[in-house]
């Protein structure tokens, strides 16, 4: 992000800060996509994913007057969305709970992310991945993020990012090659 | 570290390989043994491949419906909001309009007056009346603008005083003009349009900042 760019964000950011509608929107269409991508992955499930994706950018907005313009927005809003996904797991998780102690015969079955953009095999592959590997994986290589601002957004060390994105790629390729 | 020509590299080498993260000397080391080693050369490709398959599963679109469900929940500023700082300028704005309105209508402001058109002198009267009570709302509302911490950025300052001078300067020429022809209805139109313009200007300027 070169300087000129950082001073368009900050002034869009201090806009969007004040309730302008055109720079809420605008910061919206910037990051939508990427935050629905990255949320589809971590939570496999297209209703989930806009779920996570819409509470994140509405505690975003409320909370963009206490944003720090040193950093990038990106860093901070991907933690967001990061964090409303595992939220959601774990609610999903304890759903499932409930439900496998109920009759599972009389429930419907659940959405588990039908993706047509998806090969099946790579889907299945991240599935398998440890949720740490996982989340650099898709911070770097589907979202572009560098080790530091992974290790920002993941609040782990530079180092650890680095190494579990190729702990990551070698255990995808050792799944996709069984 | 040093990798011999027979070792076969682990994946996660090759992986950084492939960002470019080692150094000069072992990435060396490494492209001389994938030029040697088929199988290694496969795997080195098998990470690229996945690589660009990750990437790929970015391309997805974000369903309109998303922000159609925070559009309605987000903090957008509403265009008017009453705050402590617009009931004087409000007052002031309204007299200054009660001002304006009688020399463009040529009726006296004194209750009990006649109805007769107002003279000249009396309309250049009202013109200079309703003139103080926007220079009032005007001083309410820039105190409230400059007053507000948040306007730190001096470049967005300055800017709105060049905006506000410009608006100055035409007020002047307009008041000069006035003097001369008080009767003059074209004159008096632009001078309350450019008032408004100040007023909206530094009305929206304190909205923004009193966020």
């Amino acid at each position: 992000m070169t300087v000129a760019d950082r001073n368009d964000e900050k002034r869009l950011i201090r806009a969007a800060a004040s309730g302008d509608e055109q720079a809420l929107r605008s910061l919206y269409d910037t990051h939508c996509h990427r935050a629905y991508a990255l949320a589809l992955r971590l939570t496999r499930s297209e209703a989930d994913a806009e779920e996570a994706v819409q509470d994140a950018f509405l505690r975003a907005f409320r909370a963009l007057g206490g944003f720090r313009a040193e950093a990038r927005f990106s860093t901070w809003f991907f933690r967001i969305v990061v964090n409303r996904c595992h939220d959601l797991l774990a609610r999903r998780q304890k759903q499932r709970q409930r439900e496998t102690d109920l009759d599972e015969q009389l429930l419907p079955s659940r959405d588990h992310g039908q993706d047509p953009l998806a090969a099946p095999r790579l889907q299945a592959a991240l599935e398998q991945l440890p949720v740490g590997y996982r989340e650099v994986l898709l911070l770097h290589d589907m979202l572009g993020l560098d080790h530091r601002e992974i290790a920002r957004t993941l609040g782990i060390r530079r180092g650890t990012s680095k190494s579990q994105l190729h702990k990551a790629r070698a255990r995808m390729r050792e799944i996709m090659s069984q | 570290m040093k990798a011999r020509n027979d070792q076969h590299p682990p994946d996660e080498t090759l992986s950084a390989r492939l960002d470019g993260e080692l150094t000069k000397r072992r990435q060396q080391a490494i492209d001389t043994h994938l030029a040697d080693c088929v199988s290694c050369r496969q795997r080195y490709e098998q990470l690229a491949d996945l690589r660009q398959g990750i990437q790929r599963l970015g391309g997805v679109q974000a369903p309109e419906r998303i922000w159609q469900a925070i559009r309605p929940a987000a903090p957008v500023r509403q265009s008017r909001r009453v705050t402590w700082w617009m009931l004087p300028a409000a007052a002031a704005l309204a007299a200054a309009l009660a001002w304006l309105g009688f020399s463009w209508l040529g009726h006296p402001p004194a209750p009990g007056g006649n109805g007769q058109e107002a003279s000249p002198r009396a309309a250049l009267q009202a013109v200079q009346q309703a003139e103080i009570e926007y220079v009032r709302a005007i001083d309410t509302l820039a105190a409230a603008w400059r007053g507000n911490t948040k306007f730190h950025d001096p470049g967005l300052r300055r800017e709105v005083e060049q905006s506000l001078a410009v608006i100055d300067g035409a007020v002047k020429k307009l008041r000069r003009q006035l003097r001369d022809r008080p009767r003059d209805i074209e004159s008096r139109q632009q001078l309350l349009a450019l008032y408004q313009r100040k007023v909206d200007l530094l009305s929206e300027l304190v909205l923004a900042g009193d966020e």
